[in-house]
């Protein structure tokens, strides 16, 4: 195990608000190595799941264990890996792209004649639209973590693209990169300006933040501090870096 | 087998190509796409993944498969909007549920379907094609360029992206109109707009994660389909704009791309009836729970009017 810092290098832009937590990365590239077990044909993951039932995922980076313990399960409130919220590396022509769909008419031909009929395209079913996309010119995406760097390299050498809209090309990563460095920065380090600690990543809120925090460092949310971040029984106030 | 595949194609502009996005004035401008270079930032003409995922892929893939299994001229509108625009969710329809069975009989029986995804009336199916977006073989863009086809790049130095870019000019008369109106009264209308140049080059390409045989067959097909059928990206192809000629540079030699076609072909046919099952039982399910939402809308409408126009009660 060691102190790394994580380096995404991207080739193309950067879509949506921004780049992706290091442990769900992880935790997508690790299940796909692992397979599906070979008594199934597939299964989806859902609001409803009873994660009691559910092995964790074994993610090459170290974790912590967060408030309560389940008596019955013996698992900890929020088991959160030892790895920092992303830090975009110069980010610059911050614009919009557009995501355009209409019903094209070329296949008329293929529609039963039955079926051909006039059709509103500005509501409904079958409505245009042209949505707008954030993207950024992003160098470089870093992570400060603490794991195993070839078992971070060889999950992450599966990831080809990060943020949202890979299936048209954005965030599309060159090379990965995991270089060791002196300290573990991945939740907290030394805030050069204010002094003290500032905050590196989303945690919930709780005695384990440090006396030493600095103010300007954090700000207090509503969200889940630990995969899968989008499930709403996983949100807890937290307080996420700024 | 399913391996993870990454296949990078070169396109080159044989006719003006006009891959607009947005005007200014009367005049269109070409979609540009920013790059980051040591020498700043610079704005290249791109072909988007979106256009090519639609145009070289799913609308030429889904047009072979249907004339295939004898579906052309047969499909419901929905069907179609389903198989050539990916659909659309709609709503009220979508419930807390997911029907795997469903999901795992389209990955099977479809393999464009598992690469391409959609999104049924009432469940969202996610597929496995990344579509990488045509860049500009330029100066510009030489880093990218290296990274997908590191030969090209090794050939020697780029020229700037302004050197491929021009512009283009038509009139355009309204003859309804010109049949009253006398000789100084002109009603042409002149149109321009900016386009890449004939002799420049587009690098694109595609990956997939765990690909099968028969998907890349479907993949590969749908490019043959694309270039039968003019092989144009962007619009006024009407006029001759946009026609490319592509080739495959790396990711698959041509005697495996002969046998996966030749695998997806064989899957097909031997898929046919199941496949226009699938797509017909799919499709009435979501026709019976449009109706049962429809029947519950009006009857909710009776309700209400029933609460807003109480009826009169008879005194005693």
């Amino acid at each position: 195990m060691a102190y790394l810092r994580v380096s995404a290098h991207l080739l193309s832009p950067l879509a949506g608000g921004g780049a992706p937590k290091l442990d769900s990365l992880l935790e997508c590239a690790v299940s796909r190595l692992q397979g599906k077990p070979s008594d199934k044909d597939g299964w989806k993951i859902h609001e409803g799941t009873d994660w009691s039932t559910l092995a964790e995922v074994p993610i090459p980076l170290l974790r912590r264990d967060l408030g309560r313990v389940d008596p019955e399960t013996g698992r900890p409130q929020w088991r959160v890996a030892l790895c920092s919220d992303p830090i975009l590396i110069d980010a610059t022509s911050d614009g919009v792209d557009y995501i355009n769909r209409r019903l094209d008419p070329a296949n008329a031909l293929a529609i039963d004649p039955a079926e051909r009929k006039t059709i509103s395209t500005s509501g409904g079913v079958y409505k245009s639209y042209r949505l707008p996309l954030r993207r950024r010119i992003v160098n470089r995406v870093d992570w400060f973590a603490a794991g195993d760097r070839k078992g971070v390299l060889k999950a992450l050498k599966r990831i080809t693209h990060i943020g949202v809209k890979p299936s048209v090309g954005y965030g599309e990563v060159d090379r990965w990169e995991a270089i060791a460095v002196d300290s573990d920065y991945s939740w907290f380090a030394p805030d050069l300006e204010a002094g003290g600690l500032m905050l590196m990543r989303t945690l919930p809120l709780g005695p384990w933040l440090p006396a030493g925090l600095s103010p300007s460092s954090y700000n207090k949310d509503f969200m889940a501090p630990c995969p899968p971040y989008w499930q709403s029984a996983n949100r807890t106030e937290v307080v996420t870096p700024c | 087998m399913s391996k993870d595949r990454s296949i990078t194609l070169l396109s080159e502009v044989m006719s003006l190509a006009t891959h607009m996005a947005g005007s200014a004035g009367n005049v269109s401008l070409m979609a540009r796409r920013e790059v980051a270079t040591p020498d700043g930032v610079f704005r290249t003409a791109w072909l988007s993944g979106n256009a090519l995922r639609h145009r070289m892929v799913r609308s030429p893939g889904f047009g072979w498969l249907v004339d295939r299994i004898g579906l052309h001229g047969k499909l419901s509108l929905m069907q179609a909007n389903f198989l050539f625009h990916g659909g659309q969710l709609v709503k009220g329809l979508a419930g807390p549920s997911e029907d795997l069975r469903r999901v795992a009989d389209w990955q099977s029986l479809f393999p464009l379907g598992r690469l391409l995804g959609g999104c049924l009336p009432d469940q969202i199916l996610s597929g496995t094609l990344v579509v990488r977006p045509g860049v500009l073989v330029c100066r510009e863009n030489a880093r990218i360029i290296e990274h997908h086809a590191g030969d090209l790049a090794a050939g020697g130095r780029f020229r700037p992206a302004s050197a491929y870019e021009s512009g283009y000019q038509y009139t355009r008369g309204d003859v309804a109109g010109a049949r009253g109106s006398s000789e100084d009264e002109s009603n042409q209308m002149i149109f321009a707009g900016e386009c890449v140049i004939p002799g420049a080059a587009f690098i694109h390409g595609f990956s997939i994660q765990h690909a099968e045989d028969a998907e890349l067959g479907a993949l590969l097909l749908a490019l043959d389909s694309w270039e039968a059928g003019g092989a144009t990206v962007g619009g006024m192809s009407a006029r001759g704009h946009g026609h490319l000629r592509t080739a495959i540079v790396s990711g698959v030699d041509p005697e495996e791309a002969e046998a996966c076609k030749a695998a997806y072909v064989a899957h097909v046919d031997a898929n046919k009836d199941a496949c226009v099952e699938w797509l017909n039982r799919t499709f009435a399910k979501v026709d019976e729970k449009i109706a049962a939402k429809a029947e519950k809308a009006s009857k909710g409408k009776k309700g209400k009017a029933a609460t807003a126009e109480p009826e009169p009660v008879e005194a005693a």
